[in-house]
């Protein structure tokens, strides 16, 4: 009935773009509405207009009101390792070292014989709930009663590239839009001074593939992830390369301002110029609200120890984390944490201390700003989505390692009316491949896309021709997972 | 029930081929359609399942594709479809079930896909077995066929699979289950046409000749000049179709724009610079009728033509300067001699290559000369291998190790015709690569048609990867005498090398000596040892040693040679100097040829490499041929080792004779029209298929394309005579456009369009005013450095001059992600595929960077320089007369006079901002540079600087 039910419920959106408009009256994003308004042109005559959607972020609801306002998105690059973090295998650790009776579908070279590699950590029931997570975490714990582990992430790839273009855009395909710049599309923003859609990277580094994990795609390049400092200046150009007097720039300004004043004149019709002329405006503005976002020094010691801060090893990802809510407060909407640059989590070898590395490094941040967001009330309306591209695999590489799994993988997720201290999902006895409520990518978009009010089947954008969702549920059978929603929604 | 297999399939398929049709022909189709799906439904069992196979859930994908992303329909057919729709789910997910025996697709290729493709499919053959389709399991290899008509028993393939001799031992293991699907599946006489039975396109006639008369597919017919009534604005032939189109909506042109706007329009369309005041001089005081003609042909003889309008085909080209996938903002690779491409197109452009050539010599540069034997290669045979760099733009990473895999290689091959595509066609091609386009009559098979043009060159089984894909610019046959002088003059330094060695060596073995008799004699030995042994491979024992007798240093051994030595060495490493004098050198050049002979080239099922089809032999498209037997490609004689596979395509594409080359032209025309009008005849110059914007002046559009032709394809020819038409010369400015009536968007032309600059023309136009633009031509790019943080700029040391950080934009090295800041802020593209039309986004990022970043401050200082560097040199009364200030900053930088209100603004502007200066406390002698810099620097900050009017 599943299928059934899905086929049947694009019955009204396809035969009531107009109806659609209506109900949703000036709510729904005046972009989303330009497109759908073309298609009714582009269908209903052939009438030579074509508009070219509008650009701005300006905040608008979305098809119905859902719990979240925000998003975080912690970016695991390399595949966590799920049977050694948080997808507990005894069977796994009882036939340590005997050969798996099923080939594995390696991506690299190292993994014969075969042979299955147990644990080298104990596992622990934590919370209330009793949540089953290594011992490498020291603070997760901590949080289990308010995190909905999923155990059953499937991927589509085996190599980084395609997993982490997967995990940004639903699809294993260059050149889609991400999760951020669709909501950004759908939502737009409620701080008009600042980006809709912030990245703060590792200032060490790019993580692998980590360009293609914020780009807009096709759409119109503004609903893009801006990369934000998280050293140095918060923006690039937001102070001028040398000093100038305050009343030089105003001087500056006003004359400016006259200038084009006088040209805009000539073209009465054209609107991007006036937008430019606003974007000066706007451009102070920023000055003073992207610095006063991201400045760390009001937060109180006993928060920047909640995140890491004073210390070398966990202040780095814990200042990113720190900043995340920080503009989860200002009213960003879509922020990208990554965890480290390269591919940290990527141990095809060193498996047991590279672990403990990554998890002493950012533990705390991760659970920091959980914890941080819950006590200032601002979980319940900001969705924390934590997670690489894949899982590993059950045997051994290079003895000591774990090779690329796309059958299996692990991801954290919590607020925004998603379900507290509850394990989803199933993998096999020795977490190979998932084998109850596969939750794949494109489904946790639709899913976290319906926390936030969005159907991810109705939020489309023309492209070449077709009309194209987040999650593109027709060939990727994305679905809501209602499963893990405290109160599903009646939609 | 749907208890008989013959009528479910029937079913489906007279469902399938309804499906399209109504999609095609509207609702007369339906009503038979509808009682067939009722009539099947009424016979159908009530439970459900899953769609299992992504193959089917593919199927019913393309169909819904079919019914709503098709043509318009009214609102009825979409409700009533939706209702079938909804049956024919269900109708599909029992085929799955009821059909008898295994499907070959869904049951047994998953099965031979795991256990058996390894070795014995696409990228291996071993016992030259192929087992991927039926007719090469018949076939067989060495051992016979696989599998023979008759009993399951029969078949070596089951008999093998059964005894466990395969797979082989390593490989994983067949479970009966599955061994029992290769039973049953052969008993049933090892069928494989069930997909081809369910896909429609098989029996429907794939293209017709009514696909064939859509605007952009016919025939290339030059149209009749339309009459129109106002003559006295016609000045071309242009101007008739443009006049017609706008009388027809009681429109007309608006005023001509005055000569200063014009000649500032004909500078930054052509050249990408402002006007300098040669330009600006010769027109503006020439007052012949023609004037306008001659500033029209000088702008088009500049060098920085071919600077202009070849990046805007390598937009298209989607080239950057460095290979891969660029994901690493400190790490940028460059090919080697991968800038030989940008500037041969420039020179084309400059040349005004006639576009026929052009395209030929990119995309079969290498098939027509047979450069592999020629004794050296000449200039222009170096040009056509360099234009094959046209075919190397796509990302390509399997230069490292672990991505050198299948589906990496296929994705070069993919990226670069969807590339080919909308850069030629104006196609999206793509598309057809899963299944039939399904705007545009392009079905599956001509995309792998066209594909097997390709595939000699880019074989993904037998893969050369991209460090390999270069020849030496000496060719072949030279690089080959080259590489062996060089080894003959490595044997002669050798023995040099080695007496010089012997030498230093007696010279240290005495410092040695000396060393060791310092030491204890017990340590004597241990010490040698350490010594003799390499510094960084000493152990720490040694290390010790070492230091404890004192590490011997090369100017001590040195100082030990004794005065003939020393000359003998001297001598010695003369020789080697005068061996390695004769070496010899060559570049590179970074180009595509075929690798090997034409593998055999197959459909892929749903684009998919693992699942391949029916075979196909290198053809076109279909639609772009006058009739479908003319499609393949007919047998040609090969230049060299070459397939001429590429050769041929080129050859169809601009042979008049053929539809081919009328889509070329519409492509090309448009491409032009969209840069000078700021938007094409088409609106969308990568897309003309359905799914693209109508044509707004579909005649016009034909027009210019039989001229392009006419006119042996020159687009310099073509460009003039679009920019002399009294369309190109109107106003943009409102108040001297006529009324905008019935087009407020200004679709027909009723006035110019204002056009805003591209990053690069920005940044240019910058260093144009300042005066620091080097215009030094080609050549390897120019290097960039990333900052902390991933802010990119261009690298502050390390240029070949000093100047060099100056060059045009389009000599800075370009890369896929990370841009040069201030370019990328404007729109550059970041180029995954290519870019057939550039953003033109109007974000706060941009008022950031021209407020704030360096390069805006140092070019605005540079022109406040420049200023008074000029006002200092003419003797005046008033150096300090601060009118000819404005003035002279207005012409530098937004090549006019100022307005008699600006330059009361901006005099009262200096003086503000000279007080401000001095009240902020700054120094007071540099306090009018600065009042200038910093309205230089509001000049750039204007709107009016970003945009062409």
């Amino acid at each position: 009935m599943e299928k059934l039910a899905r086929v049947n419920f694009q019955q009204p959106e396809l035969i009531s773009r107009r109806q659609m408009l209506s109900y949703s009256g000036m709510g729904f994003g005046a972009m989303a509405a330009a497109t759908l308004l073309e298609a009714d042109q582009l269908r209903g005559s052939d009438a030579s207009v074509s508009l070219r959607p509008g650009l701005d972020t300006l905040p608008r609801a979305g098809h119905f009101p859902g719990p979240a306002k925000a998003v975080i998105q912690l970016v695991m690059t390399g595949g966590p390792s799920q049977m050694d973090l948080l997808d507990s295998k005894p069977v796994l650790n009882s036939r340590h070292g005997e050969i798996f009776e099923i080939k594995i579908d390696a991506f690299q070279n190292g993994s014969n014989p075969n042979k299955l590699l147990g644990t080298p950590f104990k596992f622990q029931k934590a919370g209330r709930c009793g949540m089953d997570m290594s011992d490498v975490f020291t603070h997760l714990p901590r949080v289990a009663d308010d995190i909905c582990l999923v155990r059953s992430l499937v991927s589509v790839h085996n190599n980084h590239t395609e997993g982490i273009v997967n995990l940004a855009c639903g699809k294993m395909f260059i050149g889609r839009p991400t999760l951020g710049a669709w909501i950004s599309y759908g939502l737009g923003t409620e701080n008009q001074n600042l980006p809709a859609f912030v990245v703060l990277r590792d200032p060490d580094g790019y993580s692998t593939s980590g360009g293609l994990m914020s780009k807009s795609g096709w759409m119109p390049a503004l609903y893009g992830g801006t990369a934000f400092n998280t050293r140095g200046p918060v923006v690039d150009n937001l102070r001028a390369a040398r000093e100038i007097p305050a009343a030089v720039s105003r001087t500056n300004l006003e004359f400016l301002a006259q200038l084009n004043e006088r040209h805009r004149r000539q073209f009465p019709d054209d609107s991007e110029l006036e937008t430019r002329i606003k974007n000066y405006e706007l451009a102070a503005r920023m000055q003073l609200s992207a610095t006063e976002a991201l400045d760390l020094a009001g937060e109180t010691e006993a928060t920047r120890r909640l995140y890491g801060l004073d210390r070398a090893e966990t202040a780095s990802y814990g200042t990113r984390c720190l900043m995340a809510r920080r503009l989860v407060e200002q009213g960003v909407r879509f922020v990208q944490v990554f965890s480290e640059k390269g591919q940290p989590w990527d141990h095809h070898g060193g498996l047991e201390s590279g672990l403990r590395a990554m998890c002493r490094k950012t533990d705390p941040g991760t659970v920091g700003l959980i914890q941080d967001l819950k006590q200032r009330g601002l979980l319940d309306s900001t969705i924390v989505i934590w997670s690489g591209e894949f899982g590993r695999m059950p045997v051994a590489q290079n003895a000591d390692g774990r090779d690329h799994n796309k059958r299996a993988g692990c991801m954290l997720l919590a607020g925004g009316g998603l379900k507290r201290g509850f394990t989803y999902g199933e993998t096999d006895d020795v977490g190979y491949t998932v084998v109850q409520n596969p939750f794949s990518v494109p489904d946790m978009f639709a899913t976290v896309l319906h926390q936030l009010g969005i159907d991810h089947r109705r939020l489309v954008y023309k492209h070449t021709g077709r009309y194209e969702s987040a999650t593109d549920d027709i060939v990727t059978g994305a679905n809501v997972h209602s499963q893990i929603i405290e109160t599903p929604l009646q939609i | 029930m749907v208890s008989d297999d013959a009528l479910s399939v029937f079913a489906i398929n007279s469902f399938l081929c309804s499906v399209h049709r109504v999609a095609r022909h509207g609702t007369e189709m339906f009503v038979p359609l509808l009682a067939t799906v009722l009539a099947v439904l009424a016979h159908a069992r009530a439970d459900w399942i899953r769609l299992t196979t992504p193959c089917q859930q593919a199927t019913i994908g393309e169909l819904y594709m079919h019914v709503f992303g098709g043509p318009a329909m009214c609102r009825l057919n979409v409700i009533v479809i939706q209702i079938a729709w909804l049956a024919v789910s269900e109708l599909v997910l029992f085929a799955g079930v009821e059909s008898s025996g295994p499907d070959f697709r869904r049951d047994v290729v998953p099965i031979l896909e795991r256990a058996c493709w390894k070795c014995h499919g696409q990228n291996e053959r071993e016992a030259e077995l192929d087992l991927r389709t039926g007719s090469a399991m018949r076939v067989g290899g060495e051992g016979g066929p696989a599998i023979v008509d008759g009993p399951a028993g029969g078949s070596l393939l089951l008999q093998r699979m059964i005894d466990g001799t395969m797979p082989p031992e390593d490989e994983p293991r067949l479970s009966l289950d599955e061994i029992q699907v290769i039973r049953l599946w052969l008993d049933a006489g090892a069928p494989t046409s069930s997909y081809a039975a369910a896909d429609p396109s098989v029996t429907a006639p794939l293209v017709t000749d009514e696909d064939r008369e859509y605007y952009a597919f016919r025939q290339l017919v030059r149209p009749r000049l339309p009459g129109v009534v106002q003559r006295e604005r016609v000045r071309t032939a242009i101007d008739h179709f443009v006049l017609a189109r706008l009388e027809e909506q009681h429109l007309g042109y608006s005023a001509d724009a005055d000569r200063q706007t014009l000649l500032r329009r004909a500078c930054f369309d052509l050249l990408g610079l402002p006007p300098s005041s040669g330009d600006g001089d010769g027109f503006v005081k020439d007052s012949s009728p023609l004037a306008y003609q001659r500033l029209l042909d000088r702008l088009l003889a500049s060098p920085h033509f071919g600077e202009r309008w070849g990046r805007h085909w390598l937009d298209v080209a989607g080239y950057v300067d460095v290979y891969g996938s660029d994901e690493n903002a400190s790490s940028i690779r460059l090919p080697p001699g991968g800038w030989k491409y940008r500037d041969y197109v420039i020179q084309s452009f400059n040349r005004d290559k006639p576009f026929d050539r052009f395209l030929t010599e990119q995309i079969a540069g290498d098939e027509l000369v047979d450069w592999r034997r020629m004794p050296e290669l000449t200039e222009p045979t170096k040009d056509m291998l360099i234009a094959t760099g046209f075919l190397r733009t796509a990302i390509d990473d399997t230069d490292q190790g672990v991505l050198n895999i299948p589906s990496n290689r296929y994705a070069v091959l993919f990226d670069q015709m969807e590339i080919f595509g909308s850069s030629v066609f104006g196609l999206t091609l793509q598309c057809a690569r899963c299944h039939s386009h399904k705007y545009d009559p392009i079905p599956a098979r001509d995309y792998y048609r066209l594909m097997a043009n390709f595939i000699p060159a880019y074989n993904p089984g037998d893969w050369m990867t991209l460090k390999n894909r270069k020849i030496a610019d000496v060719g072949l046959v030279q690089q080959q005498q080259m590489d062996a002088h060089n080894a003959q003059c490595d044997e002669q330094i050798k023995p040099l090398q080695a007496r010089i060695d012997e030498l230093h060596q007696a010279a240290q073995e005495e410092v040695l000596a000396e060393r060791l008799q310092a030491l204890p004699d017990d340590l004597q030995d241990d010490a040698r040892e350490a010594f003799l042994t390499d510094k960084d491979k000493r152990d720490d024992a040694q290390k010790e040693l070492v230091e404890r007798a004192g590490e011997i240093s090369d100017e001590e051994v040195e100082a030990n040679l004794d005065e003939g030595e020393r000359a003998r060495i001297a001598e010695l490493r003369g020789q080697i100097e005068q061996v390695d004098s004769t070496r010899q050198a060559y570049g590179w050049i970074y180009a595509l040829f075929d690798t090997g002979p034409p593998p055999e080239t197959r459909q892929l099922i749903r684009g998919q490499f693992e699942r391949p089809g029916r075979p196909v032999q290198n053809g076109f498209l279909s639609v772009l041929c006058s009739s479908e037997g003319t499609a393949l490609a007919a047998p040609t004689e090969p230049v060299g080792e070459t397939s001429g596979r590429r050769r041929a395509l080129a050859e169809w594409l601009t042979s008049r004779e053929v539809p081919a080359s009328g889509l070329v032209a519409r492509v090309m025309v448009n491409r032009l029209w969209h840069h000078l009008f700021g938007r094409g005849i088409v609106a969308t110059p990568g897309n003309l298929g359905r799914s693209g914007d109508p044509p707004t002046h579909p005649d016009l559009l034909d027009w210019l394309a039989s001229e392009s032709i006419d006119s042996d394809w020159r687009q310099k020819v073509l460009l003039r005579r679009m920019m002399t038409s009294t369309v190109y010369r109107q106003t943009s400015h409102a108040e001297l456009a006529t009324s905008s009536g019935t087009d407020p968007e200004n679709n027909l032309l009723w006035k110019m369009r204002l056009k805003r600059l591209e990053a690069e023309v920005i940044r240019d136009r910058m260093l144009a005013a300042s005066g620091k633009l080097d215009r030094t031509p080609g050549g390897p790019p120019v290097p960039l450095e990333v900052l902390d943080g991933g802010r990119t700029i261009v690298a502050k040391n390390d240029q070949p001059t000093p100047s060099s950080r100056s060059r045009r934009s389009i000599y800075l090295t370009s890369r896929r992600n990370y841009h040069v800041s201030m370019l990328g802020v404007f729109d550059i593209p970041a180029m995954t595929t290519n870019c057939t039309i550039r953003d033109r986004s109007t974000v706060v990022l941009q008022s950031l960077a021209m407020m704030n970043d360096e390069f805006s401050l140092a070019q605005a200082d540079e022109v406040a320089h420049r200023i008074q560097a000029a006002a200092n040199s003419v003797e005046s009364d008033q150096p300090q007369d601060s009118t000819r200030l404005v003035k002279r900053a207005f012409q530098l930088v937004l090549n006019r006079a100022p307005s008699p209100d600006e330059s009361r603004w901006a005099t009262e502007f200096l003086r503000q901002q000279a007080s401000n200066f001095v009240a902020a406390n700054q120094p007071s002698e540099e306090n009018a540079d600065r009042a200038l810099s910093a309205m230089c620097q509001m000049l750039f900050n204007t709107n009016e600087f970003l945009y062409v009017e």
